[in-house]
């Protein structure tokens, strides 16, 4: 009972680390609460289920369409919204971004109603695996697999490529790095879309798992927030270490005390490590990696 | 000149008093329904303008509201207390809680504060829904019966209550309380470098606008009679600080359009039907990308206002 308990939130876990890795990238480069995301990541799930469902498209070529449709919204809004901003107070961002949210939420109710949906992707639906005695659906196993690939292959983005020095420059000292010849425009974009393609993924695979409804993503992106704190505010490993701690604590939770206030111990949680160490678990500011 | 200035200045005021006077003999209960609606948001906002000039954002004041008004309810539905005490009962519960988070969130800065502030309220949100043997759950309170039960009494009693809230705030962000407040906007170091408490400093900027939270909190329920927990979401939250910011952060009239804005825009827009807060978010990204400052802030730039206390 513990160990799937603890599994199930590891799957929680993993759908947060992906969001909560897109917020503190966002948040490191553009310096952006970046709720949006939690639009974006309801819409990229409609995106998969009506080209699954409607358009009878594979899941594959479907998720490809869905993470493409959410680029390029993520990245008009960043263009839009978002760089016009830069010089304003910080107030403005966080407004901006929370009316961004009340906009693509609305709108996938607008388009696709209140009834939840769910994607079934075409050959794992349904099936399951034999895992120590219990069954264990495939679904759970692609999100947990597809996450901790992606995880890394930020890791490495950040780590090896020259791109992510630029990004990590950047996190670092913003001044210094456009001063040494970044091109911070390009950088800001560049961090946009990668976040927008784990957002749509995370959304376009919780469906299959959970449903699909317009404001799914508003707790999670909480959450995602939440891990960030937990995880030192800044540090890219913390947040998805502290996304894990969120994903089991809740799952932990609505096991063996209540379903109904399942979302309060994930909040807890955060505002109790606050408490006891307030510059979080991984607690090294301003560094990433 | 300084002198004709302030006869203008007391001449205006004495026609307001004279029109808010005068105002609910002219019009239909929907408008003075709509009218102290708008009182009690601008409370809100006049309480949440305290925590705002500390460049702070708290998106948990939904909350204080909601506490406020289910502790006052259920006061007023479970025990003999007179009315009087039960408001101050909603309001200093209110109190109570924003010390609870606000203690660990001030520890934070930022827009981590506001997060760990969302959360708190998403916190509480869950537990009016879900605490069914106090607050009846979804179905909500109803029969909040007070001593004021006409609309057009009741709108003088907001209008009274509304018109100390401004004396109180002003006086307070006028004060050498509220010039630490600015400091800690203008650089939160600084003022701790120079003397000033910060963290004590904002806690208590907290606690005096969550009381006026739950102040205001109790007084809706007891004008509506009925709460239910959707009164006190993530969504009011947002409005309410998107009053304060479309109004203008830190002053008074920034305040009281502001409530205007949060209440009378979806009445206004109540024609575009389900459409209507996919564009409040639109007129909101519009309103943050043209006019920062906001509704305040932007006469005030095109104004000859005398210096408020954003400029201070």
């Amino acid at each position: 009972m513990f160990l799937w308990a603890c599994i199930d939130g590891i799957v929680l876990g993993c759908i947060y680390a992906l969001i909560a890795l897109g917020l503190v990238l966002i948040y490191g480069v553009l310096e952006i609460p970046d709720f949006s995301q939690a639009g974006l990541y309801a819409l990229g799930a409609y995106f998969t289920f009506t080209a699954t469902r409607l358009l009878a498209f594979p899941y594959v070529l479907a998720l490809v369409l869905s993470i493409a449709a959410v680029i390029l919204l993520g990245l008009v809004i960043e263009r839009v919204a978002y760089r016009p901003l830069q010089k304003k107070p910080a107030e403005g961002l966080l407004i901006v971004a929370l009316g961004l949210l009340f906009i693509l939420d609305n709108s996938a109710l607008f388009i696709w109603g209140h009834e939840h949906k769910s994607i079934s992707i075409a050959g794992i639906a349904g099936q399951t695996i034999g895992f120590w005695g219990r069954s264990f659906s495939l679904e759970r196993a692609l999100v947990i697999a597809v996450s901790a690939l992606l995880i890394v292959g930020v890791h490495f983005l950040l780590m090896h490529t020259k791109k992510g020095d630029a990004i990590r420059a950047i996190f670092q000292d913003r001044d210094a790095a456009i001063l040494m010849g970044i091109k911070i425009g390009h950088i800001r974009a560049i961090t946009f879309a990668v976040s927008c393609v784990l957002t749509a993924i995370a959304g376009s695979l919780i469906g299959s798992v959970f449903s699909v409804f317009p404001n799914m993503g508003d707790y999670i992106v909480v959450k995602g927030f939440g891990a960030i704190i937990l995880g030192g505010m800044g540090s890219v490993l913390g947040a998805a270490v502290g996304a894990l701690i969120i994903g089991i604590s809740e799952s932990l939770g609505s096991t063996f005390i209540s379903t109904a206030y399942k979302d309060l111990f994930a909040f807890a949680i955060i505002i109790l490590v606050l408490l006891l160490k307030p510059s979080g678990l991984f607690g090294a500011k301003e560094r990433i990696g | 000149m300084m002198r004709r200035g302030l006869s203008y200045r007391s001449l205006m005021i004495i026609t307001l008093f004279i029109g808010l006077f005068l105002l609910p003999f002219g019009v239909s209960y929907y408008i003075l329904h709509i009218l102290v609606m708008i009182g009690l948001w601008g409370m809100l906002i006049l309480g949440l303008n305290l925590v705002g000039s500390m460049g702070y954002i708290s998106i948990c004041h939904g909350a204080f509201y909601g506490i406020g008004a289910y502790v006052a309810s259920l006061l007023t539905l479970k025990t003999d207390m007179p009315f009087a005490l039960n408001l101050i009962g909603g309001s200093a519960s209110a109190g109570i809680a924003s010390l609870l988070i606000g203690y660990p969130a001030f520890r934070v800065r930022g827009h981590y504060f506001a997060i760990i502030t969302l959360a708190f309220g998403l916190i509480i949100s869950l537990v009016f829904h879900n605490w069914s043997d106090v607050t009846n759950g979804d179905r909500g309170l109803s029969d909040i019966m007070g001593p004021i039960m006409d609309p057009m009494h009741y709108y003088y009693f907001t209008v009274f209550i509304v018109l100390a809230v401004i004396l109180v705030t002003h006086k307070i962000l006028y004060s050498r309380f509220g010039r630490k407040l600015r400091a800690i906007r203008s650089d939160e170091n600084l003022a701790e470098q120079i003397g000033v408490k910060t963290f004590q400093t904002k806690l208590l900027a907290f606690l005096m606008s969550a009381v006026i939270a739950g102040l205001a909190g109790g007084m809706m329920a007891h004008y509506t009679n009925y709460i239910h927990p959707d009164l006190f979401s993530f969504a009011n939250s947002f409005s309410m600080v998107m009053g304060m910011i479309v109004g203008g952060i830190g002053t008074t009239s920034g305040a009281l359009s502001g409530g205007g804005v949060a209440i009378g825009l979806p009445e206004i827009l109540r024609f575009t039907a389900d459409a209507r807060y996919i564009v409040m978010g639109i007129v909101l990204v519009l309103v943050m990308l043209f006019m920062p400052s906001g509704i305040a802030g932007t006469f005030y730039l095109y104004g000859r206002e005398k210096k408020g206390p954003e400029g201070c």
